[in-house]
């Protein structure tokens, strides 16, 4: 680094100029303050995003795997209806003990439960039956390749007369599938058995499958937490204030105070819920959230106490506190907003398998906890108001809910979930007397872990 | 007092109590030096203020190798050089072999206040009064300079030449103000 040109010339100013000392001007902290508050800002507004595109992602894959899920299924029973439609593809439908069946089976798979193959039916003719576990369903050996692929197993469904006329070597279907068919009216379609639910045509086993699932998860309690973005819904940008809106407070001197929230902040929740099954897929919850909302202010307010110290301040609370507020330089004001908050939902059981869909809406009675206004600068002190006549938030307002809940079976009695959802204050959170609205508005995504009761 | 390391380590998790706390204690430091790279005391707060942002935008990849002080100096250097790096652009280049290196004549610079001398860097032209900073002040090599400011090393040498000659006049004039007043 050294140079050999350097002489005394160059070592009398650099002496001259070691620990030198000039004094910035006052303002320069304030504007690189600023500047931090900004960049701050920035980040955490990257991070709302980062959040917004997390649950719109989820919804956007929930909905999409569901869809799938639920129309794969139903497409390949619909293609294997048709496929194993006898030449006559017309369905006719047939009372009970009307016809013999003949010779049609269900095949049925062990292992995987698809439905694989069948032989050519005798018959032609498609019926309705009413299957009674007590007719006898005769498994048949088809052909020796058939065999050796064992576990697969192939049923055959009969009539009295004919099954009386088959193999003694016959076996009687197992009990399990007997009894998921109980009952269940049936259209067959050459060897393809389907069910009349009024849906579109599943495989027996699918429906066996799913039936299996309704019946094991009645009641549960979950835990979560959840983060996302926070919008506070005031009904116009900025609050600027003057003299005439606030005739109790002494301003010193002519400026006019103004407190600008961003547009968006942050909101984190943690809860717990309890649901119940009321009918198949019909689900009732309720619970109980801490929620924390979160959002900046630029600021020039800042009150005064009576002891003379000076506390952040936003012009929400103009008309509410009588101590003084002065109009100062601006600054940042963190506002966090807490809130417990008790949903009521319904829910609806989309996909109740190891992998689970629901869509849940309902309302909440958000009660207010507090409000903390802290200067981020750290100058002023903090202030900090629960609910009463002096806040000029509501005590206790109502939100809109609507989310989904993406889930995976974990375990007999466990599931984790996704939840992305959104939650709307249909009522303003602030008074009527405070001159301002607010109908926040959060987006967020969670993560629940719950318990199923045996 | 805080230590540079709880310094560093609330600064990097954006504690905004020990920003300030570290700004109040290099501030002065970091503006003379910006004074000297900058034409006006405007300038000097700008670099000042952008260098210090730079700064805590940085600091969590601080690693302790080099002095604070120092780390921030390079910060605050390289703010200034980039706030005038557009002027760089405007300098003669000028072959090695031309520059002749002039000899010292003794100057006493102890007679001279320190806004004096801020003062006297400050008039020199933009080229000059870079250059000159870097070599006489920084102790940087007119190669690194070369390298630095993306010039010749001829330029270098010739711009600080010049500054110097600039200097040595003006410290001149001024001697020659006080002499008339002694």
């Amino acid at each position: 680094m050294k140079d050999l040109s350097r002489q005394r010339f160059e070592e009398d100013w650099k002496n001259a100029f070691d620990n030198a000392e000039v004094e910035p001007s006052d303002s320069i902290w304030s504007n690189i303050e600023l500047d931090l508050v900004k960049s701050e800002q920035g980040s955490m507004k990257r991070q709302i995003v980062f959040y917004k595109w997390l649950a719109a992602a989820s919804v956007f894959l929930v909905v999409l795997l569901g869809g799938l899920f639920y129309f794969s299924g139903t497409e390949k029973t619909d293609q294997l209806a048709l496929k194993k439609e006898s030449p006559d593809k017309s369905s006719q439908e047939a009372p009970i003990d009307k016809g013999v069946v003949g010779s049609e089976k269900i095949v049925e798979s062990n292992s995987n439960q698809v439905i694989k193959e069948s032989t050519v039916s005798n018959s032609t003719k498609s019926e309705t039956k009413r299957f009674d576990p007590k007719i006898k369903m005769q498994q048949v050996l088809t052909s020796p390749l058939e065999i050796q692929e064992e576990p697969q197993k192939e049923v055959l469904i009969a009539d009295k007369k004919e099954s009386e006329k088959i193999d003694p070597s016959e076996r009687v279907m197992s009990s399990t599938l007997a009894s998921l068919i109980e009952d269940v009216p049936a259209v067959v379609h050459g060897s393809i058995v389907i069910p009349r639910l009024g849906l579109p045509a599943m495989p027996a086993s699918f429906m066996a499958s799913s039936k299996k699932q309704l019946t094991t998860e009645d009641t549960w309690a979950s835990v979560g937490v959840s983060t996302g973005s926070y919008n506070p819904g005031y009904g116009s940008g900025g609050r600027v204030f003057g003299l005439a809106a606030s005739p109790q407070t002494s301003y010193s001197n002519n400026k006019t105070g103004y407190s600008n929230p961003s547009s968006v902040g942050s909101a984190r929740s943690a809860g717990f819920a309890v649901s119940t099954r009321v009918f198949e897929r019909w689900i009732i919850q309720g619970g109980a959230n801490y929620i924390n909302q979160s959002v900046d202010y630029t600021s020039n307010y800042i009150s005064t106490s009576p002891s003379n110290q000076s506390k952040a301040f936003v012009a929400e609370y103009a008309d509410f506190l009588s101590q003084g507020v002065t109009i100062t330089t601006p600054y940042q004001i963190n506002s966090a907003i807490e809130v417990v908050s008790l949903p009521i939902q319904t829910g609806y059981l989309i996909i109740d398998r190891r992998i689970g869909w629901q869509l849940n809406t309902g309302v909440a009675a958000d009660f207010f906890v507090k409000n903390t206004l802290t200067d981020q600068s750290g100058n002023a002190n903090r202030f900090s108001q629960g609910a009463g006549e002096k806040s000029p938030y509501r005590a206790m307002s109502w939100a809109g809910l609507f989310g989904t809940e993406l889930s995976y079976k974990v375990g007999k009695q466990y599931r984790i979930s996704l939840t992305p959802g959104m939650r709307y204050s249909v009522n303003s959170v602030l008074k009527s007397t405070s001159g301002q609205v607010s109908n926040p508005m959060v987006v967020d995504i969670g993560f629940r872990f719950r318990y199923i009761f045996k | 007092m805080l230590s540079e390391k709880e310094l560093i380590k609330g600064c990097a998790e954006g504690d905004r109590t020990l920003q300030k706390a570290l700004y109040e204690r290099y501030c002065r430091k970091m503006m003379a030096i910006c004074m000297r790279y900058a034409r006006s005391t405007q300038e000097a707060e700008d670099i000042l203020q952008e260098g210090f942002i730079k700064v805590f935008n940085n600091i969590h990849a601080f690693r302790s190798e080099a002095k604070l002080e120092t780390w921030m100096t390079r910060i605050i250097i390289n703010t200034a050089l980039n706030s005038n790096r557009q002027k760089l652009y405007m300098l003669p280049m000028v072959d090695v072999n031309e520059i002749q290196i002039q000899e010292d004549e003794g100057l006493n610079l102890s007679e001279f206040n320190l806004s004096e001398l801020i003062s006297m860097v400050q008039s020199l032209p933009d080229g000059c009064r870079i250059v000159f900073n870097l070599f006489a002040i920084e102790g940087y090599g007119h190669k690194e300079i070369a390298e630095m400011l993306t010039i010749s090393e001829g330029t270098s040498k010739s711009q600080y030449n010049r500054a110097k000659s600039l200097l040595r006049a003006k410290l001149i004039q001024e001697e020659g103000r006080y002499e008339r007043f002694k």
